[in-house]
């Protein structure tokens, strides 16, 4: 009878204690293997690498993408076989609440992906390690072949925090079939919002429209830059949205979709990639983006497609250089080893294959000639360098910019929808962004 | 030993009158109860209790989930319901959801409860088919309904042309898209609902009926005069749980449109979601949940005091 009692409570605490595992168990990557004997001398542990397994934090936008990174990993494993890396993939949008989320709990991965962008708001937070001291012990990183301003965007107090591996402007991708079908000349380096606006009128017809957007601020600000405005002061640290240049540019935009109606209709309003499957389609004669877009546009475009400047509005040609890069981690295990890795896969080789992968311009002066000889047969490639050379302009985001780029996509879609004008619209979003702290 | 009174679970503390303790097998048993209970407690507590706890609190503060959190007093919930003029249109936008959605669903689960309990060939097919949206992921629903209403070569514009209807571009029309999305969770979500009915009507007497006819009623007053009385408990009961479960709509809105376009169709907890993990205000985003419990809460009582005017208890 007492064993009978005895065994009943061992049970129940068995289950409880089972039941309570399972339901807090999350999948999580497996732990890196211990060193075999962390009492080891310093000589013998400097002689014999210990075997590390890393975590790399990446957003895709394609499986095509994710076997680019693989590669791009079994290469640094190939370098430095001690360690061996799993890769974590999100969506694009979704990287980000995850990464705050990891970084909170002090669990982000070892090797993090970082936008220009966005990189100041994480520096500030210190998210990702410094990796000074690795730079001045490692010869070969050869940090001056490095696109300066994405190594400016990811310094903070004079230490770097990432390497990056692209860079590269916004630029005009076009349906070369659909202006040869047409007739309408191609985008070239004078056009003007006028012979812009002329060109897609002439390839409206027939279920095609001359552009496609989405409503995201990347999307707006070619044209509020080109209008002579911005949405931010750097130097006063103020967000500038409501002004007359910023109005005139969003109104040209708005116009396109209401007034001259040569813009597609959107119907995948939280689909950041919905200008890109319009055009795929076939039915739209230009989009904007940037040269990573390459690699996406040579598996799913079944056309001739060329590369443009985008176009000149009453204030010149002004377009954002956006770029990312990989960074440690600051809760990393193993620094040194994350360093060897972020080096290893933004070197020249590692960006020499990202260029001729078409998965962006690289951020490195030694791995452009595989960009343009990979890429020398589509139509005006030149005018990416060009471009980032001439008319781009670093893409700044300050701290709260996260918020600031949901309050504008909510508030601009009246614009497209010809409910609002640019300037109730965008004195809206600038009361919106004042207050907030 | 005799006043030694036990009862069928071995508590006896309260019956034993000889000296108040209790004995060695009713304390193992009280034990084993507690070990028993004790899974879910713990997941009751980790995952529900504890959170709301510390959700109430959070929202006192001012917190970016980096960093440590400020205190900010009543702040959170003064700025929400004074100065948030979006959460007045994210209110008024769930309001209109809440509102047509109940009502949709609890015709739509009536009407086909009625015709299902008929003495029809085939209806446990038609049953189970009718009920199959409920046991399906919401998202994956969400996504196809989604494609359905594209203009030009959605099934939904394709079926109004039919008619003569022009394209209509759902779910990027401020005018239509928050009636997409009702319409989709309709489909949805009458299924439960529509079997609680048919639980409900086949509960009627027959003789009930019977009377009726022999009375000289038609079909229209026994609905009227006889089954809907006589169900409206499980109507109540279906009314009330839909309202609970529509006001916290969240996958429809988020998957479908992202509160798109121009926030016609954000609602509480979208609202919420962007507020706690896309701009990590936490406090704020607390507040937000504790006003909308408030919400249900003073809706589900006012529900509560009018069921005696029109439910029918035999």
């Amino acid at each position: 009878m007492k064993r009978n009692g005895l065994l009943k409570k061992l049970m129940a605490l068995v289950l409880s204690a089972a039941m309570v595992i399972l339901a807090g168990c999350s999948s999580k990557p497996q732990e890196a293997a211990k060193p075999a004997n962390s009492a080891a001398p310093k000589a013998a542990e400097a002689a014999q690498p210990q075997n590390v397994k890393l975590r790399w934090s990446m957003w895709i936008g394609s499986s095509a993408e994710l076997e680019q990174w693989k590669e791009l990993a079994a290469d640094a494993t190939k370098k430095y076989p001690n360690i061996s890396i799993d890769i974590e993939t999100t969506d694009f949008i979704g990287y980000w609440p995850k990464l705050e989320t990891q970084f909170a709990a002090k669990n982000t991965a070892d090797i993090v992906a970082m936008q220009g962008i966005r990189a100041q708001s994480y520096l500030n937070k210190g998210g990702l390690m410094t990796l000074t001291k690795f730079i001045n012990d490692d010869k070969n990183v050869n940090i001056s072949d490095c696109n300066q301003m994405m190594i400016k965007a990811f310094s903070y107090n004079n230490e770097v925090y990432a390497f990056p591996y692209d860079s590269g402007p916004y630029v005009t991708f076009y349906n070369i079939d659909l202006f040869d079908k047409y007739k309408v000349p191609y985008p070239d380096d004078n056009m003007s919002w006028d012979s812009y606006l002329d060109r897609m009128q002439k390839l409206t017809k027939d279920g095609n429209y001359g552009v496609a957007t989405n409503t995201t601020i990347d999307h707006v600000i070619p044209y509020i830059w080109s209008a002579g405005g911005d949405y931010y002061d750097a130097k006063t640290n103020k967000y500038t949205i409501y002004s007359p240049e910023n109005v005139k540019g969003l109104q040209f935009l708005g116009d396109l979709y209401t007034k001259y109606k040569v813009a597609k209709p959107i119907t995948d309003p939280g689909n950041n990639n919905t200008h890109r499957e319009q055009f795929y389609s076939g039915t739209v004669g230009m989009i904007l983006d940037g040269p990573w877009f390459l690699t996406n546009a040579k598996n799913n475009c079944k056309f001739k497609y060329g590369i443009a400047p985008i176009p000149k509005g009453p204030a010149g040609r002004v377009v954002q250089v956006a770029g990312s890069g990989f960074g440690v981690g600051a809760s990393t295990k193993f620094p040194k080893e994350s360093y060897q890795i972020v080096s290893s896969i933004t070197g020249t080789e590692a960006l020499t294959k990202i260029a001729k992968w078409g998965r962006g311009y690289p951020a490195r002066n030694s791995a452009v000639p595989g960009f343009t000889e990979t890429w020398k047969t589509i139509p005006g490639i030149d005018s990416v360098q060009q471009t980032a050379n001439k008319d781009g302009k670093p893409f700044i985001g300050p701290q709260t910019y996260q918020q600031v780029t949901e309050i504008f996509r909510a508030n601009i879609e009246p614009v497209y929808l010809g409910s609002e004008t640019a300037d109730a619209a965008l004195k809206k979003i600038q009361t919106l962004v004042d207050a907030i702290k | 030993m005799a006043e030694n009174i036990v009862n069928s679970t071995g508590l006896a503390a309260k019956n034993n009158k000889k000296t108040g303790y209790w004995n060695k097998r009713e304390k193992t048993n009280l034990i084993t109860a507690i070990l028993f209970l004790l899974p879910n407690i713990i997941g009751f507590l980790a995952f529900t209790l504890i959170p709301v706890i510390v959700s109430f609190i959070i929202s006192f503060f001012d917190w970016e989930l980096v960093g440590d959190p400020v205190f900010a007093g009543l702040k959170n919930y003064y700025n929400l319901l004074f100065s948030d003029r979006l959460f007045l249109k994210v209110i008024l936008n769930t309001l209109y959801y809440v509102g047509s959605y109940v009502t949709l669903n609890v015709i739509i689960a009536m009407s086909l409860a009625l015709w299902l309990t008929r003495n029809l060939k085939g209806v446990l097919v038609f049953r189970s088919v009718f009920f199959l949206p409920q046991v399906m992921p919401i998202v994956a629903l969400a996504l196809i309904w989604k494609m359905m209403y594209l203009p030009k070569y959605g099934l939904i514009n394709l079926f109004l042309g039919l008619f003569g209807v022009p394209d209509i571009n759902w779910l990027f029309d401020p005018r239509f898209a928050m009636l997409g999305i009702v319409i989709t969770s309709g489909w949805m979500g009458f299924g439960y609902n529509m079997v609680i009915f048919i639980a409900g009507i086949k509960g009627i007497p027959q003789s009930m009926f019977e009377a009726a006819w022999i009375d000289g009623a038609n079909k229209w007053q026994c609905f009227w005069r006889i089954t809907l009385p006589l169900l409206s408990p499980s109507v109540f009961y279906a009314v009330v749980m839909t309202i609970i479960s529509s006001f916290q709509v969240f996958d429809q809105t988020m998957v479908m449109t992202g509160g798109s376009p121009a926030n016609s169709t954000n609602t509480i907890v979208l609202y919420l979601y962007q507020n706690g993990f896309q701009f990590f205000k936490m406090g704020y985003a607390s507040a937000i949940a504790w006003v909308l419990f408030a919400f249900i809460f003073v809706v589900t009582m006012i529900q509560m005091k009018l069921q005696k005017d029109w439910v029918y208890y035999e």
